[in-house]
């Protein structure tokens, strides 16, 4: 291997005029990263075996699942939330017919803002 | 009769504003525990329906099992710092529920769970989708690719040599924009691991700068997991 005194400090540095060299370092080092991130995964997969089955606050809406499908369950959740902070617009949504209130959940669960819902749900009222 | 149905229809109408005002009053007033000041709880679409964020109502309640424990062995689980680019915004619970109730309903912004499958299926943020950070650490992956595309990122095919050339002169194109991708209507990120002694979100972050993300539609929430366990915040477990 070339050696070749370098301006600053005299000090000698090793060339790495030759490609094969410098591949290799090159190689070398992204083994050791490779490694590293192995060994990462590694011990987060150790350390997830750690946690417990069941969080203390699992949501309520799954817990519900079990008295009756899933569907009803986030649907009753829906009615109950929409109740208990839009009580004028829940009495408005129950008297809609079936289909209509249905079609209010639908875009709920679609992403549709509250507001949004809220301005269905007299929509739907007033051009029943 | 049709005069009395005008009338009484014209007489709701006029109350409206007045029930407007009575049901924000009576807003999640059985909570004891609130999100926050004005908020009690909110809902967040997970996996197609809708689940109720809130806090555990018991003011003794104490966190047990896992997330209760005060340290993990360093390294590999050491704390992080506050801020993972200085140009990426650090953002506490209030400002995730905010993102919850605006951007991610909206869907101009997606909650990234960026732990590994076997930790986002033991439990996640409601809200929150799957990307582990192996996914998002390497520009140029697959993984990383079909990432971007999920994100609202679109590819931008071949772009020519004097087009490029101005761009990287700064006379043509914008800054969202690199050689490959074009981050324009790239959507906001919330980025999430196991709190502020997890790696995972981090380096997912690093990654996604790397590959030309805006760092002004990145955001990191540090607390993590365990600060959500902390405030006995709702969680949920995929597939159930």
């Amino acid at each position: 291997m070339a050696a070749q005194t370098t301006s600053f400090r005299m000090m000698r540095c090793v060339s790495f005029k030759r490609p094969a060299i410098a591949l290799c370092l090159v190689g070398s080092l992204s083994q050791v990263s490779i490694a590293d991130e192995d060994d990462y995964l590694s011990e987060i997969s150790i350390e997830a075996k750690k946690v417990d089955s069941e969080l203390p606050t699992k949501g309520e809406s799954t817990q519900n699942s079990e008295v009756g499908s899933v569907e009803n369950a986030a649907r009753i959740a829906f009615e109950e939330d929409l109740k208990s902070r839009y009580m004028g617009s829940y009495t408005f949504y129950l008297k809609l017919p079936r289909r209509a209130r249905e079609e209010v959940y639908e875009e709920y669960i679609g992403g549709a803002s509250i507001d949004e819902i809220r301005k269905k749900i007299m929509n739907r009222f007033l051009n029943q | 009769m049709n005069c009395y149905i005008n009338l009484i229809f014209r007489v709701s109408l006029l109350l409206l504003p007045l029930i407007a005002v009575a049901e924000e009053a009576t807003d999640g007033k059985d909570l004891e525990v609130k999100l926050s000041s004005e908020k009690p709880f909110t809902h967040v679409i997970h996996e197609g329906r809708a689940v109720k964020v809130q806090r555990i109502q018991d003011p003794d309640y104490q966190l047990q099992g896992y997330y209760a424990k005060t340290a993990r062995k360093c390294p590999p689980f050491c704390l992080q710092p506050m801020q993972v680019d200085p140009q990426v915004a650090t953002i506490g619970e209030i400002e995730l529920f905010d993102f919850m109730e605006g951007k991610l309903r909206d869907k101009t912004g997606l909650l990234i769970d960026a732990r590994t499958a076997e930790w986002f299926n033991r439990g996640t943020i409601p809200g929150s989708i799957n990307i582990p950070f192996i996914g998002l650490s390497k520009p140029g992956t697959p993984e990383m690719e079909q990432a971007l595309l999920l994100f609202g990122v679109r590819p931008r095919g071949s772009v020519g040599a004097i087009s490029l050339k101005l761009e990287q002169m700064g006379i043509l194109g914008n800054e969202e924009m690199t050689e490959k991708w074009d981050f324009s209507n790239a959507k906001d990120l919330v980025l999430w691991c196991n709190g502020p002694e997890c790696g995972q979100s981090p380096r997912a972050i690093k990654g996604l700068l790397k590959v030309g993300y805006p760092a002004n539609k990145i955001f990191y929430y540090r607390g993590g997991m365990q600060l959500w366990q902390l405030w006995g915040l709702t969680t949920v477990v995929p597939g159930e």
